[in-house]
């Protein structure tokens, strides 16, 4: 299994949430409103681009928009890999919170 | 700053990659302030950079990149310059070496009337024969040939 870390795998949630429609800007848009912290766009498309190597994610350009001066977007989307590393990331958490002091 | 932002990419950052970031910056700058845009231009050029840069160089180039930035951004003053010839008075509102005003014999000339083609700019009064003609010479200062009566 490829380890995800754990910016990763919050830029990998985020993606799979978008559903396809997620870019750069709004993947970062969702991240900042989610933990309430400032994130730069070098560190977003980096992090993307890590994914993309590992085969989790993949991107296609399309989108063009005035307000972008008419520019291309890279759209970003999980691959069946993608979804399989989230599901084994969160069984190892329940498995790691059912056998600590988390647990409630 | 916009064209700032752009010169920046373009000089930095992978060309495959470029006019996309271009655009999400554009997008960005109308809900961003300028140092927020500041800040994703020094990390785009360091991470999606067209040249190699080692991970120990990358703090480095962040300070020397940042530095820069806040230099380009240190806002300039708003100046007023009140001058005189011999056809009268007038005032010039600098920002920077950019005339954002002008005041002839006490009145406000209409934004329209003021023009600028690099480092002259024409000033068209009322009548023609008290039009300035001026040319900035650094922030707040400019040299003119005096008008007569």
């Amino acid at each position: 299994m490829d380890r995800l870390g754990s910016f990763e795998e919050l830029v990998l949630i985020v993606v799979g949430r978008q559903a396809g429609e997620g870019y750069a800007v709004t993947v970062r848009a969702a991240l900042e409103r989610d933990i309430a912290d400032t994130i730069s766009l070098g560190a977003v498309y980096a992090t993307l681009d890590r994914l993309e190597e590992k085969a989790l994610v993949r991107s296609s350009v399309g989108g063009a928009t005035p307000d972008r001066g008419g520019r291309s977007k890279r759209f970003f989307q999980l691959t069946a890999k993608g979804v399989a590393a989230l599901s084994q990331m969160e069984q190892i958490r329940a498995r790691l919170v059912a056998g600590s002091m988390l647990r409630a | 700053m916009r064209r700032l932002h752009e010169r920046f990419l373009r000089a930095l950052v992978r060309r495959d990659r470029v006019d996309e970031l271009i655009g999400d910056l554009e997008e960005e700058s109308a809900l961003r302030g300028d140092a927020a845009c500041w800040r994703d231009v020094v990390s785009l050029c360091l991470r999606q950079s067209r040249f190699r840069v080692a991970p120990e160089c990358r703090a480095l180039l962040a300070v020397v990149a940042l530095g820069a930035a806040v230099v380009v951004m240190e806002p300039a003053p708003i100046q007023t310059v009140v001058a005189q010839d011999a056809a009268g008075s007038f005032t010039l509102a600098f920002f920077g070496r950019s005339v954002i005003g002008a005041t002839m014999n006490g009145e406000a000339v209409p934004r329209g009337r003021v023009s600028r083609s690099g480092d002259v700019v024409m000033i068209r009064a009322a009548t023609s024969h008290l039009d300035l003609r001026l040319r900035i010479i650094g922030r707040g200062t400019f040299e003119w040939e005096g008008r007569s009566r």
